[in-house]
């Protein structure tokens, strides 16, 4: 326990003096949250700004009334535009008579925003159509409703927050991420780079057990991991304050029941995430070695959360047993605001600390052997 | 004291050490000599139980390697010539470190620090992070963290590699304080005037073997020549890989 202590306490001062990484610890943590915060503001802004519909037209002088109704409801005469509408010559005279008048409303559909555009104008023209057509059934007494005899009313069952949890999801990807790169560079450090800087040899035939020394290097990195959490954690309540995300329907908050949640969850998962590393660095002949397959490695959770974005993947009990795939679904559910029971939660910290238990074994049986802690190189 | 008793290692099928038998006594300074690639790093690594013989035993005061090896390694101190420092530690941090390592006593560090860098000399150095040092600096931090619990025996692989002539002198005479103090040394070399200016046993190796032991005058009389290089030679066969 005491030899233990040691190295924690050299392993930590030893990393914290590292400033390099640390730095690129933080940038990562704070800059992510940042980056989505943004992109989502800039979401949020173009599906709720309406923009004006800009529309070339022919033979406007024929149809002053359509083209006062159209011009109160955003829409912009424009002859560069690429939406055409054609008012033909005898608007009046087939209206007077009240027999159909054909527009024709042309574009380029392929293209979604002028698609999108010459939808507007054709549900505008709809809709003045339909007022008209109602007008002279009331100028022949009879009542408009007949025309409707059934009538469609739209509704919505997501929650607010379910609404928010396909872009969150993009989020709790981050989370899970952070839990790797906090810990990252410090477990390459205290491994690898310890073994290319010659002093893993002398450390290794001092009087402690491995068990000791990689268990205080496993500390160490899993302190650094917890901050990366930390940061994320709080670099994301910050920034998504600045989100209008009400402005389409949808609250996102992280309350402290929820943050605690995510922590219980989180907390293992970093140590899980410290122990694989120290042991992939080890077993890497050298240091930038150990760098390609800690990079890959940190892509684990991003692959973990594509499968089940894409594949939809419902939750079932035995997921919460696998760490990462549990994790993943822990974290939507509390992001959507649903309730996580004890039992999946129970289930997933016991089997990560479990998973962990077996990397710390492995990793203190992989510091005993020769071509570990002198190099294969020697 | 440090016993080894018919010690084999084996790399799949190289042979790095076949049969090794030698002792270094209490109090003495005791050389392995032989040519690079004899097996002398991987000796002293099977004495430190970084690596395990494949047959054989090794005993230091008594303790077996094998079945004691924590008892072994609190009664060793360690230096190589690739000493690693951590740069980012001042000197006294990497002390402290090695000391709690060895489990000396939290209240007894600081008078342990002290008697260590007046032995070498670098209480100047002390509070200085070791990134920038000299050789000669890096030397004594890797001295001062293998004698900070104060060992009974101090195994040095190829110490003076590397070192300029000051440090060099500074090792041998740090190293006769020592034995005067009771400690054992064992140190490797393939430099012959180095163990001639030191050393009071001898061990030749040769393709993982002792070809000789024995004080340098016994090792003149063995190869039946009066001059030491001239007996190194005869007994070793060659020359080769062996520095005057």
């Amino acid at each position: 326990m005491n030899a233990l202590n040691a190295v924690f306490r050299k392993e930590l001062k030893d990393a914290s003096r590292d400033r390099r990484s640390i730095l690129a610890s933080v940038a990562f943590a704070v800059f992510g949250p940042l980056l989505v915060a943004g992109v989502m503001t800039v979401t949020v802004e173009k599906r709720t700004v309406a923009e004006d519909i800009h529309v070339q037209a022919s033979g406007l002088e024929h149809a002053p009334d359509l083209v006062d109704f159209l011009a109160s409801r955003q829409v912009v005469w424009d002859d560069e535009s690429r939406v055409h509408l054609e008012i033909p010559e005898d608007y009046a005279r087939r209206y007077m008579e009240g027999q159909p008048v054909k527009l024709v409303v042309s574009a380029d559909r392929s293209r979604t925003s002028l698609a999108r555009d010459a939808e507007r104008l054709e549900m505008l023209i709809s809709a003045y159509s339909a007022d008209l057509g109602a007008l002279r059934l009331m100028l022949r007494g009879i009542s408009p409703v007949l025309t409707q005899p059934l009538t469609i009313e739209r509704r919505d069952e997501s929650s607010r927050e379910a609404r928010a949890s396909v872009i969150l999801s993009l989020l709790g990807i981050y989370f899970l991420l952070a839990a790797f790169i906090g810990s990252m560079a410090v477990a390459i450090d205290t491994s690898a780079g310890e073994r290319e800087r010659n002093s893993l040899e002398v450390l290794m035939a001092q009087p402690v057990s491995s068990l000791a020394v990689f268990s205080g290097k496993w500390l160490t990195a899993t302190v650094f991991g917890l901050l990366g959490i930390a940061l994320v954690l709080i670099a994301s309540k910050i920034a998504f304050t600045f989100v209008p995300l009400a402005r389409i329907g949808v609250s996102f908050s992280i309350d402290l029941e929820t943050g605690l949640l995510m922590l219980a969850s989180l907390v293992p998962l970093a140590g899980l995430a410290a122990a694989l590393q120290l042991c992939l660095a080890m077993w890497a002949k050298t240091y930038k070695e150990a760098s390609s397959y800690l990079s890959m490695l940190s892509f684990a959770p991003a692959v973990v959360a594509m499968i089940v974005v894409v594949q939809e993947i419902e939750p079932e009990t035995w997921m919460f047993g696998i760490p990462l795939l549990g994790h993943q679904q822990i974290l939507n559910q509390l992001m959507r605001a649903e309730a996580v029971g004890i039992g999946p939660m129970a289930l997933l910290v016991v089997s990560t600390v479990a998973f962990t238990a077996i990397a710390i074994a492995f990793g203190s049986r992989l510091l005993t052997q020769e071509k570990i802690v002198f190099g294969q190189l020697d | 004291m440090i016993t080894l008793t018919d010690v084999y290692k084996n790399f799949g099928d190289v042979v790095a050490v076949d049969g090794l038998s030698c002792t270094a006594p209490q109090a003495m300074i005791t050389g392995l000599l032989g040519p690079n690639g004899a097996g002398k790093t991987t000796a002293l690594r099977c004495i430190y139980g970084l690596t395990q013989p494949s047959r054989g035993t090794i005993d230091v005061d008594g303790f077996s390697v094998r079945d004691a090896l924590i008892e072994v390694r609190r009664r060793l101190g360690i230096f190589t010539d690739k000493f690693g420092l951590y740069d980012r530690l001042s000197a006294r941090e990497q002390l402290v470190y090695f000391a709690r390592l060895n489990g000396v006593a939290e209240k007894d560090i600081p008078d342990r620090l002290d008697r260590v860098s007046r032995l070498l000399d670098m209480a100047d150095i002390l509070d200085r992070r070791t990134e920038g040092f000299s050789q000669g600096q890096r030397m004594k931090v890797g001295l001062a963290r293998a004698l900070v619990h104060e060992p009974g025996n101090l195994v040095l692989d190829e110490p003076t590699r590397g070192l300029d002539v000051m440090s060099t002198r500074n090792l041998r005479s740090l190293l006769r304080e020592l034995r005067s103090d009771g400690v054992t040394i064992i140190f490797s070399s393939h430099v012959m005037q180095e163990v001639a200016a030191l050393c009071d046993r001898v061990v030749v190796m040769r393709a993982g073997k002792a070809c000789a032991e024995g004080t340098p005058d016994q090792l003149c009389e063995q190869a039946g020549e009066s001059d030491l290089e001239e007996a190194f030679i005869t007994l070793i066969g060659t020359a080769e890989g062996i520095a005057a």
